[in-house]
């Protein structure tokens, strides 16, 4: 571990968003480097969720950040820094989601044949399995009710969730359980289709 | 009994996410509505179902992952990385930003140097410019060199205005969009065309010409002395002679072909107020390859001796790099020579063309530009293919 990953995470600076976000406007490293710090972390382990891979996550994360850079959002239009990271984050982290769902078809397929021709199923590799069974129920769904369930599991509020996705937030209760609705049925589906693992 | 609450709200209830009123309403209806209650139970149970399955999302990515210092780092690598790879864009932007100069302005003040010498300002840097064209007592383009330059070093290039004042006699113009006839009319000499051009490069081109011009630019001395000052070069003692010298410059007319796929506005674009060769801003990539052929007869430029005497001054000034005065001092036939400053992570070698030794490639990334003089026509071909390709296209000039 390299020294600087020992330094503490957060900013030292206690500056808002908003102040921050002028800062980057007028083309500041410094108060990009301290958004960048301040919300790696969330939006680096929102994109792991869904994409279950360190190395696709951070490279996914690093997109969002270059986005943030290029482009800060207009001061009129946007103020919710988090609700906008998370937005792009879902939104990016979906769209990879998608383009990997063939290659985790192609790998699960490989795997089960390996796990054939062994003893028994060892418990890692079922757990692996149902992470994969999961993202991709997960890339079945819409983007957003997938956003929407992601966001939820990582604990945002209605009204959170409900800026990330820029609906009221008084139509939340009704798309969760939608779309929570719509995870069931395609999970099944899933498991129907590829193994005879029960739910659990 | 009242209407039953929707799903939504229901669904609302359990992460206790409605208000206080709007809760006491669904509780006091949930006492007795069996049917809510099963409601209830279906979405508590896909909500546990989703829960649990995103759970097994759950085992984080800590043990491996790169802390946020640390993936900050790598940002800022990573744009480093493309910004240097951009640089493979620079010259072409440069050749880019100098036509649009070229075609937008015109021949006004202000772009008549810029116009004077556009073949090599391709890819030039102000101070050079002084001393290649401010500087010599009788210009003529013969041959090129390469001046191995780092932009990040050189003094601030003075404005045309700073030094003295541009007079431009008449009001020559650029003429886009003419056919080849008419270009043909505006020339002295025969103009050549390619008879090979690599794949994907159309081969019927847009042409621009521009009228012949002179000017006459008057030295303002207490603006030389001021411009030497700000770039620390203010020990150059200027003669009393030197305000007032006027350097005269005659520009024959100039054609401009070229070969692309892309609409003229996106090859030669107009170009935003204060845009500049120096702006690094992105600009559109043509899909497809394109090739500029530019050729007309050398442009000249009288100069008093009392400013040539300048040139050795500013080559012992410590205002230019020290590399840059070397090899600038080391140009044999200076009045002849177009020194063509070119980045340091560029390519660039002398090559001969037909038959004329004196030319130079200068490649930088995938662009690449071969300029070399032949019976006093200087030509220019530019393209963002390979220098192979693109030498294959200077050498098929009929």
């Amino acid at each position: 571990m390299d020294a600087e990953d020992l330094q503490p995470e957060e900013s030292p600076l206690q500056l808002s968003d908003a102040v921050l976000l002028d800062g980057l406007r007028q083309g500041s490293h410094e108060a990009f480097a301290t958004l960048f710090l301040r919300h790696y972390s969330p939006v680096r382990d929102l994109l792991y969720r869904l994409l279950g891979d360190v190395d696709e996550a951070e490279d996914v994360a690093q997109e969002v950040f270059l986005k943030l850079y290029q482009r800060p959002l207009s001061s009129e239009r946007e103020h919710n820094l988090r609700a906008w990271l998370y937005r792009v984050a879902t939104n990016l982290g979906y769209n990879a989601l998608r383009a990997g769902r063939r290659r985790q078809e192609r790998d699960r397929r490989a795997d089960r044949e390996v796990r054939q021709t062994v003893a028994g199923p060892d418990a890692l590799v079922l757990a692996k399995e149902e992470r994969r069974a999961v993202r991709e129920t997960l890339a079945r769904l819409s983007s957003q009710q997938a956003a929407l369930l992601v966001l939820r599991y990582e604990g945002l509020s209605y009204a959170e969730v409900a800026a990330v996705l820029q609906v009221s937030p008084r139509s939340i209760g009704t798309m969760l359980a939608r779309a929570e609705a719509e995870f069931k049925r395609q999970y099944l589906a899933g498991q129907k289709g590829g193994t005879d693992e029960a739910l659990s | 009994m009242k209407r039953c609450p929707d799903d939504g709200s229901l669904r609302a209830y359990l992460d206790q996410e409605l208000n206080a009123a709007e809760e006491a309403r669904l509780v006091a209806h949930l006492q007795g509505c069996y049917q809510c209650e099963a409601t209830i139970q279906r979405l508590q149970a896909d909500a546990d179902l989703v829960s649990r399955k995103l759970a097994t999302l759950n085992c984080g990515p800590e043990s491996a992952a790169m802390s946020p210092t640390r993936a900050l780092a790598r940002f800022r690598q990573r744009r480093e990385e493309e910004r240097v790879a951009s640089a493979k864009h620079l010259l072409w932007e440069r050749i880019g930003a100098q036509m649009k100069g070229l075609f937008s302005a015109g021949w006004k003040v202000g772009a008549g140097v810029a116009v004077a010498l556009c073949l090599v300002a391709v890819v030039s840097v102000a101070p050079v410019r002084l001393a290649a064209e401010g500087l010599l007592s009788q210009f003529r383009v013969q041959t090129f060199t390469a001046v191995t330059v780092d932009p990040t070093q050189l003094p601030e290039p003075p404005r045309p205005d700073q030094l003295g004042k541009l007079e431009v006699q008449g009001s020559p113009q650029v003429h886009r969009d003419v056919t080849l006839s008419q270009a043909q009319g505006m020339v002295s000499f025969k103009l050549k065309t390619p008879a090979y051009l690599p794949a994907g490069v159309p081969t019927d081109p847009r042409l621009m010409a521009s009228d012949e011009g002179r000017f006459t630019y008057t030295i303002d001395g207490g603006k030389l002395q001021a411009y030497l000052q700000s770039i620390g070069a203010g020990d150059i003692q200027l003669g009393a002679d030197v305000g007032g010298s006027v350097i005269s410059g005659h520009v024959p007319p100039m054609v401009i072909a070229i070969y692309s796929a892309q609409p003229s506005r996106d090859v030669v674009a107009e170009p935003e107020p204060g845009s500049s060769a120096a702006s690094t801003a992105p600009t559109a990539k043509p899909s497809g390859p394109t090739v500029a052929v530019i050729q007309g007869q050398s442009p000249t430029f009288d100069v008093p001796d009392n400013l040539t005497a300048l040139r050795d001054e500013l080559l012992k000034s410590p205002a230019l790099p020290e590399g840059l005065a070397q090899q600038l001092a080391a140009i044999q036939n200076w009045q002849s020579t177009v020194p063509v400053p070119v980045p340091s992570r560029a390519d660039s070698h002398s090559v001969t063309v037909h038959g004329q030794p004196g030319g130079l490639v200068v490649s930088e990334g995938n662009a690449t530009v071969v300029m070399w003089q032949e019976n006093g026509i200087v030509y220019a071909v530019a393209g963002d293919v390979s220098e192979a390709e693109l030498m294959k296209v200077a050498e098929s000039l009929r």
